[in-house]
């Protein structure tokens, strides 16, 4: 089993935790240190850190409650934070998200050179080709390009920038081409690309049919299919026991369906204004228009459509895994459905905060040691190396 | 920022990053008050060392040190830089100048990303991070503001969606004497004390070396 933990740099990510005012994710020391037990205790694959160069403001139009709240994206550029980490850890891989749409291949061909060098082998690219109206109109854009010619502008970009670190000849080779897009044109890119893909599934069925999906579709391109990490992303809630673990979470998801800042949330994610909407009352048909595919709950709705409450239950315990419970519980759960799914590993979607990386740690990496699903320290020394060494230790 | 007394690499110069590192360790205990970082290489070429990651890469070796990092206005558009430097200056808690370079743009593109950048920095107010966990407020609205940049060259909406470093906005450097610029090169304060990855001889601090030139 692979694992990655997923979340972006800064000091907003998981700011309302306790333990973040001690540790202030402005500094490198801070990063360093638990990025450290990340590598030196669970000996995880890579830290994987999103980007989106942009403030949300779907919600009223103004960037307002996710400035006051610390959501919905007050991100950090990721790629300083990787090359002060390559000096402070030896062996996880460092993954940075970057656009293809809005960055200079040549910009980008050298950052991640630079990044794999430092790290001596341990740089990842998650290639994404940017959505909505933030980033456009911060790089002087009225709108991106649509999706399907995003890809195929990706396609071309990769195909040079991998020329260009053939080139250069780095510790790894290339970096490791991560890839998180789940449209059909996105499947196709992450089949005939992406070593590392990361998806949002939150059933074991579903998952399943994404990865044979993208099996299929690896083989038709001419790849062994065994070469890929497909990786569900899942969040956390981890007690001493399990009821605890359960009532927290219910505690959580009530708390964040009565603050307004939830609600700004859900304008965020679903890119539409949810402001001046009653909460209990059916959000009209056009508000929602063309977001079926996107949320179950908006297409099995009746013809009034679900109300605000309604949807936000379902986002919150919709579309991403969520393992609830003791260490004990959630590294059976991650077997049971890895036995299930056929593979490949999780994306943890959590904080790099002590509080949150310690239970998973010392308490969800060992029993999934003793369970034989994941093995003590690192085989091998770069990023990719490691991945396939996983990979074959898992089909031996 | 007037640092007097400074020392220049080119990024783009083959280094051993062992010999990079012991390299600076050493720098900064010579009286040396800013380490360049500079890139002269043409626009497209890779396998160079990027300044900015270099420089984040360096930290660790150099606590006291005043990094400039060069940016290149043709490599990125003046949004992603601006991030990006913040992004540098928040670990290197506000140590931060930039020298910037035209690379293939003309001065007057150039003097409007220097504007551009400066905007996007002074779009945060530096006590704008509240942080308040029991109020559950992490920053001020009123002091975060967009830029609505709409230039010739660049147009840019703004806000950066980074909180400031502490110093908010790190001083920008020209090559030659520009209008935009907060402090240049050429300037008779700055002492350019020595160039290249080569360590100063043993025993001897930059401000002997200084003093023995007079």
């Amino acid at each position: 089993m692979r694992l990655v933990w997923f979340t972006s740099a800064g000091p907003a990510r998981g700011w309302q935790h306790p333990d973040s005012a001690a540790h202030d994710r402005r500094s490198l020391d801070s990063w360093a240190e638990t990025v450290g037990l990340l590598e030196r205790r669970g000996a995880l694959d890579a830290l994987v850190l999103a980007d989106i160069p942009a403030l949300p403001s779907a919600h009223g139009g103004t960037h307002a409650p996710y400035v006051r709240a610390g959501v919905g994206g007050i991100w950090n550029d990721p790629l300083p934070l990787l090359a002060g980490l390559a000096a402070r850890t030896s062996r996880i891989g460092l993954v940075a998200t970057v656009s293809t749409t809005l960055t200079r291949p040549e910009s980008l061909a050298r950052q991640f050179a630079t990044l794999d060098t430092l790290s001596a082998g341990r740089s990842g690219w998650n290639v994404v080709t940017s959505y909505g109206a933030g980033p456009a109109a911060n790089h002087g854009l009225e709108v991106l390009p649509p999706s399907t010619d995003r890809y195929d502008l990706a396609d071309e970009y990769l195909a040079g920038v991998q020329r260009s670190w053939d080139r250069d000849a780095l510790p790894q080779g290339r970096p490791v081409i991560v890839q998180a897009g789940a449209s059909p044109r996105g499947r196709r890119f992450a089949a005939e690309h992406a070593e590392v893909i990361v998806i949002h599934r939150d059933s074991p069925s579903g998952m399943r049919e994404f990865r044979d999906d993208l099996r299929v579709r690896a083989r038709a391109a001419g790849r062994d299919p065994d070469s890929l990490s497909i990786l569900f992303t899942a969040t956390l809630c981890l007690a001493p026991t399990r009821a605890e673990a359960v009532r927290r979470r219910q505690d959580e998801h009530r708390a964040a369906l009565d603050s307004p800042v939830g609600i700004a949330l859900h304008s965020h994610r679903l890119g539409r204004d949810l402001s001046g909407l009653a909460l209990d009352e059916p959000i009209p048909a056009h508000v929602l228009a063309g977001l079926e595919r996107r949320s179950s709950r908006i297409s099995s709705s009746g013809p009034d459509g679900p109300t605000l409450r309604e949807l936000g239950a379902a986002e919150l315990t919709g579309g991403t895994f969520d393992l609830v419970g003791t260490p004990q519980d959630v590294a059976a759960q991650m077997a049971e459905t890895m036995a299930e799914v056929g593979g490949d590993g999780f994306a943890i979607l959590e904080p790099v905060l002590p509080s949150l990386v310690l239970p998973f740690v010392d308490g969800v990496v060992p029993a999934l040691r003793q369970r034989g699903l994941v093995t003590d320290g690192y085989p091998a020394a770069t990023f990719r190396q490691n991945l396939l060494a996983r990979q074959l230790e898992v089909l031996a | 920022m007037n640092p007097s007394l400074w020392w220049a690499v080119d990024a783009c110069d083959p280094v051993d990053q062992l010999q990079a590192a012991a390299f600076v360790e050493h720098l900064s205990r010579t009286g040396v008050d800013a380490l360049l970082l500079d890139d002269t290489t043409p626009d497209g070429v890779s396998g160079r060392p990027d300044p900015v990651l270099l420089a984040s890469w360096l930290l660790p070796d150099i606590p006291e040190l005043l990094l400039v990092v060069t940016l290149r206005v043709s490599d990125a558009a003046p949004y992603a830089a601006a991030r990006r430097i913040i992004a540098l200056d928040q670990l290197a808690q506000g140590r931060i100048a930039v020298l910037l370079r035209p690379g293939t743009a003309t001065a007057e593109v150039t003097a409007e990303y220097a504007h551009v950048l400066r905007g996007l920095w002074t779009g945060w107010d530096l006590d704008a991070l509240i942080q308040d966990r029991d109020a559950g407020v992490f920053a001020d609205p009123d002091k975060v503001r967009p830029l609505h940049h709409h230039g010739p060259h660049f147009r840019v909406a703004g806000p950066l969606n980074t909180p400031p470093s502490a110093q908010g906005a790190p001083p920008l450097i020209s090559p030659d004497t520009a209008g935009w610029s907060e402090l240049s090169l050429v300037d008779p304060r700055i002492r350019v004390i020595g160039h290249g990855w080569r360590r100063p001889a043993p025993g001897t601090t930059a401000r002997e070396r200084l003093l023995r030139r007079r």
